[in-house]
Protein backbone atom coordinates (compact mmCIF):
# COMPACT_ATOMS: atom_id res chain seq x y z
CA UNK A 1 0.00 0.00 0.00
CA UNK A 2 2.52 2.40 1.14
CA UNK A 3 4.60 1.48 -2.11
CA UNK A 4 1.77 2.35 -4.39
CA UNK A 5 1.18 5.36 -2.56
CA UNK A 6 4.54 6.87 -2.85
CA UNK A 7 4.51 5.38 -7.03
CA UNK A 8 1.14 7.53 -7.12
CA UNK A 9 2.83 10.45 -5.76
CA UNK A 10 5.85 10.40 -7.68
CA UNK A 11 3.30 10.16 -10.87
CA UNK A 12 1.42 12.72 -9.87
CA UNK A 13 4.53 15.22 -9.32
CA UNK A 14 5.98 14.08 -12.88
CA UNK A 15 2.62 15.22 -14.39
CA UNK A 16 2.50 18.43 -12.59
CA UNK A 17 5.73 18.99 -14.04
CA UNK A 18 4.78 18.22 -17.41
CA UNK A 19 1.95 20.42 -17.26
CA UNK A 20 3.87 23.32 -16.51
CA UNK A 21 4.79 24.98 -19.92
CA UNK A 22 8.01 24.56 -20.94
CA UNK A 23 8.58 28.56 -21.68
CA UNK A 24 9.10 30.16 -18.21
CA UNK A 25 9.29 33.04 -16.33
CA UNK A 26 12.46 33.79 -14.01
CA UNK A 27 11.68 36.99 -12.63
CA UNK A 28 12.87 39.72 -14.78
CA UNK A 29 14.48 37.10 -17.22
CA UNK A 30 12.37 35.72 -20.08
CA UNK A 31 13.01 33.02 -22.02
CA UNK A 32 12.73 34.53 -25.28
CA UNK A 33 13.91 31.52 -27.33
CA UNK A 34 11.18 30.72 -29.86
CA UNK A 35 11.70 27.68 -31.20
CA UNK A 36 8.85 28.19 -34.33
CA UNK A 37 10.53 31.44 -35.36
CA UNK A 38 14.15 29.79 -35.26
CA UNK A 39 13.38 26.82 -37.40
CA UNK A 40 12.07 29.09 -40.24
CA UNK A 41 14.38 32.25 -40.13
CA UNK A 42 17.08 32.94 -42.42
CA UNK A 43 19.12 34.15 -39.71
CA UNK A 44 19.15 33.84 -35.36
CA UNK A 45 20.87 36.71 -33.68
CA UNK A 46 21.52 35.59 -30.17
CA UNK A 47 22.88 37.78 -27.06
CA UNK A 48 23.38 36.62 -23.60
CA UNK A 49 25.70 39.39 -21.35
CA UNK A 50 25.29 38.19 -17.85
CA UNK A 51 27.90 38.13 -15.19
CA UNK A 52 31.64 39.19 -15.86
CA UNK A 53 31.07 39.33 -19.36
CA UNK A 54 28.80 42.01 -18.94
CA UNK A 55 30.41 43.49 -16.71
CA UNK A 56 33.87 43.63 -18.62
CA UNK A 57 31.93 44.97 -21.53
CA UNK A 58 29.97 47.39 -19.36
CA UNK A 59 33.64 49.21 -18.08
CA UNK A 60 34.94 49.38 -21.75
CA UNK A 61 31.30 50.84 -22.90
CA UNK A 62 31.37 52.92 -19.77
CA UNK A 63 34.79 55.03 -20.62
CA UNK A 64 34.09 55.52 -24.49
CA UNK A 65 34.13 58.97 -25.19
CA UNK A 66 30.33 60.76 -26.20
CA UNK A 67 29.23 57.94 -22.77
CA UNK A 68 27.19 60.25 -21.10
CA UNK A 69 26.68 60.02 -17.35
CA UNK A 70 23.36 59.16 -17.75
CA UNK A 71 24.31 55.89 -20.13
CA UNK A 72 27.09 55.90 -17.71
CA UNK A 73 24.30 54.96 -14.55
CA UNK A 74 22.00 52.90 -16.47
CA UNK A 75 24.86 50.75 -17.33
CA UNK A 76 26.01 50.14 -14.03
CA UNK A 77 22.55 49.26 -13.31
CA UNK A 78 22.44 46.08 -15.50
CA UNK A 79 22.62 42.41 -14.39
CA UNK A 80 21.43 40.89 -17.66
CA UNK A 81 20.71 41.65 -21.46
CA UNK A 82 19.08 39.14 -23.85
CA UNK A 83 18.58 39.65 -27.27
CA UNK A 84 16.89 37.46 -29.71
CA UNK A 85 16.84 38.17 -33.61
CA UNK A 86 14.92 35.95 -36.49
CA UNK A 87 15.47 37.44 -39.75
CA UNK A 88 13.73 36.19 -42.97
CA UNK A 89 14.43 36.70 -46.40
CA UNK A 90 12.53 37.46 -48.88
CA UNK A 91 9.25 35.44 -49.85
CA UNK A 92 10.01 33.93 -46.40
CA UNK A 93 7.47 34.65 -43.53
CA UNK A 94 6.54 33.48 -39.80
CA UNK A 95 3.18 33.21 -37.86
CA UNK A 96 2.42 36.55 -36.18
CA UNK A 97 0.55 34.61 -33.63
CA UNK A 98 3.50 33.32 -32.38
CA UNK A 99 4.95 36.61 -31.27
CA UNK A 100 1.30 37.48 -29.93
CA UNK A 101 1.57 34.13 -27.43
CA UNK A 102 4.70 35.28 -26.36
CA UNK A 103 3.91 38.68 -25.31
CA UNK A 104 0.46 37.49 -23.61
CA UNK A 105 2.78 35.32 -21.46
CA UNK A 106 4.88 38.11 -20.74
CA UNK A 107 1.63 40.00 -19.27
CA UNK A 108 0.61 37.10 -17.63
CA UNK A 109 3.76 36.52 -16.01
CA UNK A 110 4.09 39.27 -13.88
CA UNK A 111 4.83 41.96 -17.17
CA UNK A 112 3.00 45.44 -17.47
CA UNK A 113 2.41 46.30 -20.69
CA UNK A 114 3.68 49.99 -21.10
CA UNK A 115 3.32 50.93 -24.83
CA UNK A 116 2.45 48.85 -27.57
CA UNK A 117 2.29 50.63 -31.03
CA UNK A 118 0.95 48.83 -34.00
CA UNK A 119 0.94 49.60 -37.83
CA UNK A 120 -1.44 47.05 -39.12
CA UNK A 121 -1.09 47.98 -42.95
CA UNK A 122 2.52 47.68 -42.91
CA UNK A 123 2.32 44.34 -40.50
CA UNK A 124 4.99 45.76 -37.92
CA UNK A 125 4.32 46.44 -34.34
CA UNK A 126 6.47 47.32 -31.04
CA UNK A 127 5.60 46.37 -27.58
CA UNK A 128 7.41 47.30 -23.99
CA UNK A 129 6.99 45.57 -20.96
CA UNK A 130 8.24 46.41 -17.61
CA UNK A 131 8.67 44.35 -14.63
CA UNK A 132 9.40 45.14 -11.05
CA UNK A 133 9.37 42.78 -7.80
CA UNK A 134 8.87 44.75 -5.24
CA UNK A 135 9.63 42.16 -2.70
CA UNK A 136 13.48 42.05 -3.75
CA UNK A 137 13.53 44.99 -5.92
CA UNK A 138 14.16 42.91 -9.50
CA UNK A 139 13.50 44.59 -11.90
CA UNK A 140 13.67 44.60 -15.92
CA UNK A 141 12.32 45.88 -19.27
CA UNK A 142 11.95 44.14 -22.27
CA UNK A 143 10.71 44.94 -25.40
CA UNK A 144 9.49 42.91 -28.76
CA UNK A 145 9.44 43.91 -31.97
CA UNK A 146 8.42 42.93 -35.05
CA UNK A 147 7.95 43.57 -39.17
CA UNK A 148 7.30 41.56 -41.91
CA UNK A 149 10.92 40.46 -42.09
CA UNK A 150 12.23 40.12 -38.95
CA UNK A 151 11.10 39.45 -35.48
CA UNK A 152 13.40 41.11 -32.33
CA UNK A 153 13.21 40.47 -28.50
CA UNK A 154 15.06 42.23 -26.25
CA UNK A 155 15.35 41.93 -22.26
CA UNK A 156 16.96 43.76 -19.64
CA UNK A 157 17.60 42.96 -16.37
CA UNK A 158 18.10 45.61 -13.76
CA UNK A 159 16.94 48.56 -12.65
CA UNK A 160 16.39 50.12 -16.02
CA UNK A 161 16.70 53.82 -16.12
CA UNK A 162 14.05 54.38 -19.95
CA UNK A 163 14.99 57.76 -20.39
CA UNK A 164 19.02 57.18 -20.30
CA UNK A 165 18.14 53.88 -22.92
CA UNK A 166 16.43 56.24 -25.42
CA UNK A 167 19.00 58.63 -24.94
CA UNK A 168 21.77 55.69 -26.18
CA UNK A 169 19.65 54.83 -28.85
CA UNK A 170 18.83 58.54 -29.95
CA UNK A 171 22.63 58.54 -30.48
CA UNK A 172 22.89 56.04 -32.94
CA UNK A 173 19.51 57.50 -34.95
CA UNK A 174 21.43 61.21 -34.99
CA UNK A 175 24.53 59.43 -37.02
CA UNK A 176 23.13 55.83 -39.20
CA UNK A 177 19.65 55.50 -39.80
CA UNK A 178 17.57 52.98 -38.32
CA UNK A 179 13.97 52.18 -38.97
CA UNK A 180 11.41 51.10 -36.53
CA UNK A 181 10.97 47.53 -37.69
CA UNK A 182 14.43 46.74 -38.73
CA UNK A 183 17.77 46.64 -36.94
CA UNK A 184 19.82 46.48 -40.27
CA UNK A 185 22.09 49.72 -40.14
CA UNK A 186 21.97 52.29 -43.29
CA UNK A 187 24.20 54.81 -43.59
CA UNK A 188 23.07 57.84 -44.71
CA UNK A 189 25.21 60.35 -47.23
CA UNK A 190 25.95 63.32 -45.69
CA UNK A 191 24.56 66.34 -46.84
CA UNK A 192 26.30 68.99 -47.29
CA UNK A 193 24.80 72.61 -47.13
CA UNK A 194 25.54 74.61 -50.66
CA UNK A 195 26.26 78.46 -50.77
CA UNK A 196 23.02 79.19 -51.33
CA UNK A 197 21.68 77.93 -48.68
CA UNK A 198 23.97 79.25 -46.20
CA UNK B 1 144.22 47.80 -27.44
CA UNK B 2 143.50 48.45 -24.63
CA UNK B 3 143.01 45.84 -21.56
CA UNK B 4 139.29 46.61 -21.44
CA UNK B 5 138.44 46.28 -25.09
CA UNK B 6 141.54 42.79 -25.29
CA UNK B 7 139.20 41.26 -22.06
CA UNK B 8 135.66 42.55 -23.69
CA UNK B 9 136.82 40.48 -27.26
CA UNK B 10 137.76 37.20 -24.99
CA UNK B 11 134.61 37.13 -23.63
CA UNK B 12 132.52 37.73 -26.50
CA UNK B 13 134.41 35.61 -28.79
CA UNK B 14 132.50 32.36 -30.02
CA UNK B 15 132.96 29.63 -28.25
CA UNK B 16 132.15 26.05 -29.61
CA UNK B 17 128.97 24.39 -28.10
CA UNK B 18 129.93 21.40 -25.53
CA UNK B 19 128.80 18.07 -26.94
CA UNK B 20 125.84 16.91 -26.74
CA UNK B 21 124.36 20.34 -26.60
CA UNK B 22 121.94 20.13 -29.75
CA UNK B 23 120.70 16.89 -28.81
CA UNK B 24 120.24 18.19 -25.25
CA UNK B 25 118.14 21.20 -26.59
CA UNK B 26 116.20 19.00 -28.63
CA UNK B 27 115.25 16.97 -25.37
CA UNK B 28 114.00 19.65 -23.71
CA UNK B 29 112.07 20.56 -26.39
CA UNK B 30 110.59 17.13 -26.99
CA UNK B 31 109.65 17.39 -23.45
CA UNK B 32 107.88 20.40 -23.28
CA UNK B 33 105.52 19.64 -25.91
CA UNK B 34 105.17 16.38 -24.14
CA UNK B 35 103.94 17.92 -21.03
CA UNK B 36 101.41 20.41 -23.17
CA UNK B 37 99.93 17.75 -25.13
CA UNK B 38 99.35 15.68 -21.79
CA UNK B 39 98.08 19.08 -20.34
CA UNK B 40 95.83 19.09 -22.50
CA UNK B 41 94.75 15.64 -22.49
CA UNK B 42 94.63 15.55 -18.54
CA UNK B 43 91.75 18.67 -18.46
CA UNK B 44 88.59 17.45 -15.96
CA UNK B 45 85.44 16.81 -17.66
CA UNK B 46 82.52 18.92 -16.92
CA UNK B 47 81.04 17.60 -13.95
CA UNK B 48 77.69 15.95 -14.16
CA UNK B 49 76.25 18.56 -11.63
CA UNK B 50 77.29 21.81 -13.61
CA UNK B 51 75.50 19.71 -16.56
CA UNK B 52 72.50 19.11 -14.85
CA UNK B 53 72.38 23.15 -13.94
CA UNK B 54 72.67 23.88 -17.16
CA UNK B 55 69.89 22.11 -18.06
CA UNK B 56 68.22 23.24 -15.57
CA UNK B 57 68.83 26.52 -16.03
CA UNK B 58 67.88 26.05 -19.41
CA UNK B 59 64.43 24.27 -18.64
CA UNK B 60 63.36 27.30 -16.36
CA UNK B 61 64.12 29.80 -19.24
CA UNK B 62 61.89 27.75 -21.58
CA UNK B 63 59.11 27.16 -18.91
CA UNK B 64 58.86 30.91 -17.82
CA UNK B 65 58.69 31.54 -21.93
CA UNK B 66 55.73 29.19 -22.28
CA UNK B 67 53.93 30.66 -18.97
CA UNK B 68 54.71 34.30 -20.52
CA UNK B 69 53.37 33.44 -23.92
CA UNK B 70 50.59 31.65 -22.03
CA UNK B 71 49.21 34.50 -20.40
CA UNK B 72 49.94 36.88 -23.15
CA UNK B 73 47.22 34.89 -25.44
CA UNK B 74 45.00 34.51 -22.64
CA UNK B 75 45.34 38.02 -21.78
CA UNK B 76 44.35 39.00 -25.40
CA UNK B 77 41.76 36.33 -25.68
CA UNK B 78 40.06 37.93 -22.56
CA UNK B 79 40.35 41.45 -24.45
CA UNK B 80 38.58 40.44 -27.31
CA UNK B 81 36.16 39.17 -25.19
CA UNK B 82 35.49 41.82 -23.68
CA UNK B 83 35.27 44.19 -27.15
CA UNK B 84 32.95 41.31 -28.10
CA UNK B 85 30.71 41.92 -25.01
CA UNK B 86 31.19 45.59 -25.29
CA UNK B 87 30.27 45.64 -29.00
CA UNK B 88 26.84 43.75 -28.35
CA UNK B 89 26.43 45.28 -25.55
CA UNK B 90 26.30 48.79 -27.03
CA UNK B 91 24.37 47.67 -30.03
CA UNK B 92 21.47 45.83 -28.33
CA UNK B 93 20.85 48.82 -25.81
CA UNK B 94 21.38 51.18 -28.82
CA UNK B 95 18.71 49.20 -30.34
CA UNK B 96 15.88 48.65 -27.30
CA UNK B 97 16.13 52.39 -27.09
CA UNK B 98 15.78 53.60 -30.29
CA UNK B 99 12.54 51.27 -30.52
CA UNK B 100 11.44 53.04 -27.25
CA UNK B 101 11.72 56.09 -28.60
CA UNK B 102 9.99 54.85 -31.76
CA UNK B 103 6.86 53.52 -30.13
CA UNK B 104 6.81 56.83 -27.95
CA UNK B 105 7.16 58.99 -31.72
CA UNK B 106 4.24 56.60 -33.04
CA UNK B 107 1.67 57.31 -29.48
CA UNK B 108 2.63 60.35 -28.30
CA UNK B 109 4.07 61.76 -32.13
CA UNK B 110 7.32 63.90 -32.19
CA UNK B 111 7.50 65.63 -28.51
CA UNK B 112 8.50 68.97 -30.51
CA UNK B 113 5.01 68.92 -32.63
CA UNK B 114 3.03 68.25 -29.69
CA UNK B 115 4.94 70.98 -27.63
CA UNK B 116 3.63 73.94 -30.40
CA UNK B 117 0.57 72.54 -30.77
CA UNK B 118 -0.01 72.70 -26.86
CA UNK B 119 -1.09 68.84 -26.70
CA UNK B 120 1.87 67.08 -24.65
CA UNK B 121 0.24 64.12 -23.12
Amino acid sequence: MKKGLSKGLLLATAALICAVPSWALQGAKVNMDLPQLEESADEVVEVNLEGETLEQGSKLLAIRQGVSNSVKGLLSGLKGIYRRTYRFGLGKSYETSTVSEFEQKMAGGGWSSVIKAEDKKKNESVAIYSYRKAEDGEAGVTVVSRDSSEVTVVNIVGDVDIEALVEFGMQMSNGPSINLATSELENKPVELPTPEEK
Amino acid sequence: MDPFERSLREQLARREPSEGFTANVMDQIRALEEDETQTVIELPRPSLLARWRWAAAGALAASMALTFAVRENSRRSQQAAAERAEAELAETLQLAGFKIHQARERVWGPLDDAAEEGEIK
